[in-house]
C-alpha cells in the first residue's frame, strides 16, 4: 500500500484559488474584488462591516504592540503609518501576538528616515518581541528556570563552597546594541550591550561589562555548572573569588540560578 | 448528570469563578499562549470540564492546520487538564502560506468546501486524540455565494466528520435574525446528527443603523436567546457535556456575572428535572 503524502491532503484546485482570493483580498479590504460573489441579497456594505472590524482590531493590536516606540515619534505622524502599514500588507498566516507589531517594526525604516534614537527604540522593541519568540520556543526551559529561581538566594549563599552547586544562566536571553543614550540615560558609553532577560513574565534588562558577558556566553555554551569548571572555561582570567562574585551578581538580578 | 456551566475565562470573571453555579470552564487559547507564563492559565482553579477554545485552526481553509499551531494548543490543553477543544466552521486564512483575515468568515457552502472541511477535522481529531472536538457554528455578515445552505453544510460536516457540536446559540439567534431564518427549526435539523454538543450564550446589541444584530458578548444574554437554549437542551438531552457564557465587553458587576451564571443553570435544572 503507498505512504501517505503530503499531496494527498492537497485540495482541488479550484477551492484553493478561490480561498486565496478572498483572504487576499478581505485581509486588506479590497472588497470590490469579493463583493460579485456574495450569495443574494448580500450587500457591499456587510462585507465592508467584516473588513472595517478586522482592520481596526488589526490596527488597536499593532498599536499596543509597539506602543512603546511610538513615544519617540510624532503621534499623528506614527498612526498614520500604522494605518498604512494595516492596510497596505495583510496579515500573516499563523499571527502570534507579536508578529504583527514586529512585522511593522521592520516595515517602518523603508517609510520614515530614522532617527538614530528611533532606531534604539525599534532596537527595543524588537529585542522584547525576540524575548517572546525565544521563550515560545523553549517553554519549558523558561518554566524550569523560573522554578529554579525561588531556590536561588537560598542556595547561593553556599555557592563556591558546596562542590555540586551549579549556576545556570536563565536560558531565555537577547542581546541588542544600542547606539545612543536615550534609553539608557546620558552618562552611558555607547554603543552599549545590553541583555534583555525575562523573571517570570516581565522582561528586565542589564548593562554588562566584558567579562559578564563572556560568562553568559560560556554558561550558554556549557549549560549548568561549577564554580571551578567556569574558571577553566573562561578565557577573561579572573580569580575565583572574583568569578563568584560575578557569579552572585548575576544570580541576584535573576540573570542567572543556582542549582 | 447536569452538564457543566461555565464562563470563558476572562481576568475580569476570575474572581468568581468559584461561584456554586460554575463547575466548568473555557479557555480561550489565544489568551493563554502567552509565552512568558510560568503558572498555568487557571492557577488554582479547578473545574469539572475545562475546554480550550482556539480561534485560528481555520478548519475550512485550503490546507489543515498548522502542526505549530496545534501543539501549542495541546500544550496549553495538557497543562490546564482539559477535557475538550473547540473552534469555528469558518476560515481565517486560505492555506498554510497565506495571509489572515484577522476573524473567521463562513465557507462558501460548497462541496469542494465541505470537503476541505471535512478532511481538515480528520488532521485535528487525530491529532487532538482522545479530547473531543466540537465545531462552533459562527455569527457571520455575509455569505459567500455557494451550493447548499448553511444548516445542510453544518449537518454534513458534522454526519462526516463525527465532530461534536459546538451550538452558539446567540450565533444562530444572530443570524437568523439578520438572514431572515427560523433558529428553532436550524437547531432541530441540526441536532440529530451531533452525538456530541456543547454550547455558547451570550448577548450582543441590534444595531438600528446597519439593522443588524451583533455578536458583540457586550449585553447579558437575551430572553429569547434564554428560549432557545431551552428549547436545545430538550433537544439534546443526555449530549451536552457542557455549557459557557462568553463577555467579552461592558463587563457586568459581581452580581451580575453570578446571576447570569445562575439563570443558566437554574433553566438547566428546570429541563433535566423535567426529562428525568
Amino acid at each position: 500500500m503507498p505512504s501517505t503524502t503530503a499531496d494527498e491532503n492537497a485540495m482541488p484546485d479550484p477551492y484553493r484559488k478561490q480561498l486565496d482570493k478572498y483572504a487576499e483580498a478581505l485581509s486588506i479590504a479590497h472588497n470590490d474584488e469579493v463583493v460579485g460573489d456574495l450569495k443574494s441579497g448580500n450587500t457591499a456594505d456587510m462585507l465592508k462591516m467584516f473588513t472595517d472590524g478586522n482592520l481596526d482590531k488589526r490596527f488597536n493590536k499593532v498599536k499596543d504592540q509597539v506602543e512603546f516606540v511610538a513615544e519617540f515619534f510624532d503621534e499623528e505622524e506614527f498612526e498614520e503609518q500604522v494605518v498604512t502599514y494595516v492596510k497596505t500588507l495583510p496579515l500573516l498566516a499563523y499571527d502570534t501576538g507579536i508578529s504583527d507589531g514586529e512585522r511593522f517594526l521592520d516595515w517602518l525604516p523603508s517609510q520614515l528616515e530614522l532617527s538614530e534614537e528611533q532606531k534604539d527604540a525599534i532596537r527595543c522593541q524588537q529585542a522584547r518581541h525576540k524575548i517572546e519568540d525565544v521563550a515560545r520556543e523553549n517553554r519549558l526551559a523558561h518554566v524550569s528556570f523560573q522554578g529554579q529561581l525561588t531556590v536561588a538566594e537560598k542556595l547561593a549563599e553556599d555557592f563556591g563552597e558546596d562542590d555540586k552547586l551549579q549556576i545556570q544562566v536563565n536560558p531565555i536571553c537577547v542581546r541588542t546594541t544600542f547606539k545612543t543614550t536615550a534609553l539608557l540615560g546620558d552618562d552611558a558609553e555607547v554603543p552599549a550591550i545590553v541583555q534583555f532577560y525575562p523573571v517570570k513574565n516581565d522582561i528586565r534588562t542589564a548593562l554588562l561589562e566584558d567579562d559578564g558577558l563572556e560568562l553568559i556566553d560560556v554558561l550558554h555554551e556549557s549549560g549548568p555548572t561549577t564554580l571551578d569548571n567556569l574558571q577553566a572555561a573562561m578565557t577573561f582570567k579572573m580569580s575565583r573569588d572574583e568569578l563568584m562574585e560575578l557569579c552572585l551578581e548575576l544570580v541576584e538580578i535573576k540573570l542567572a540560578t543556582i542549582r | 448528570m447536569l452538564p457543566t456551566i461555565g464562563y470563558a475565562l476572562r481576568e475580569q470573571n476570575r474572581p468568581i469563578l468559584t461561584d456554586p453555579a460554575i463547575n466548568g470552564c473555557e479557555i480561550t487559547f489565544e489568551r493563554a499562549d502567552d509565552p512568558l507564563r510560568v503558572e498555568k492559565y487557571l492557577q488554582d482553579l479547578n473545574f469539572d470540564h475545562v475546554s480550550i477554545h482556539a480561534l485560528k485552526l481555520s478548519v475550512a481553509s485550503a490546507d489543515p492546520p498548522g502542526e505549530k499551531y496545534m501543539k501549542a494548543l495541546k500544550e496549553i490543553a495538557d497543562e490546564n487538564g482539559a477535557d475538550s477543544i473547540s473552534d469555528h466552521l469558518g476560515f481565517t486564512r486560505n492555506a498554510h502560506e497565506g495571509v489572515e483575515m484577522g476573524h473567521f468568515a463562513p465557507p462558501p457552502y460548497t462541496q469542494d468546501a465541505l470537503e476541505a472541511t471535512v478532511r481538515n477535522l480528520d488532521v485535528v481529531q487525530n491529532y487532538f486524540g482522545d479530547r473531543r472536538f466540537y465545531l462552533e457554528n459562527v455569527a457571520y455578515l455575509f455569505e459567500f455565494a455557494g451550493e447548499m445552505n448553511e444548516q445542510e453544510f453544518l449537518t454534513e460536516t458534522l454526519k462526516r466528520s463525527g465532530s461534536g457540536w459546538l451550538l452558539d446559540v446567540t450565533n444562530v439567534y444572530a443570524n437568523s435574525v439578520n438572514f431572515g431564518y427560523d433558529a428553532y427549526e436550524f437547531i432541530k435539523g441540526v441536532m440529530p446528527h451531533a452525538d456530541a454538543v456543547q454550547m455558547h450564550l451570550a448577548g450582543g446589541v441590534y444595531d438600528e443603523k446597519v439593522k443588524k444584530y451583533i455578536d458583540s458578548h457586550s449585553h447579558p444574554i437575551p430572553d429569547d436567546v434564554f428560549d432557545l437554549y431551552r428549547f436545545a437542551l430538550e433537544l439534546s438531552k443526555g449530549k451536552v457535556s457542557a455549557v459557557f457564557i462568553e463577555r467579552d465587553q461592558e463587563f457586568p458587576d459581581e452580581a451580575g456575572w453570578r446571576s447570569e451564571a445562575k439563570q443558566v443553570r437554574d433553566i438547566m435544572e428546570e429541563v433535566y428535572a423535567v426529562s428525568a
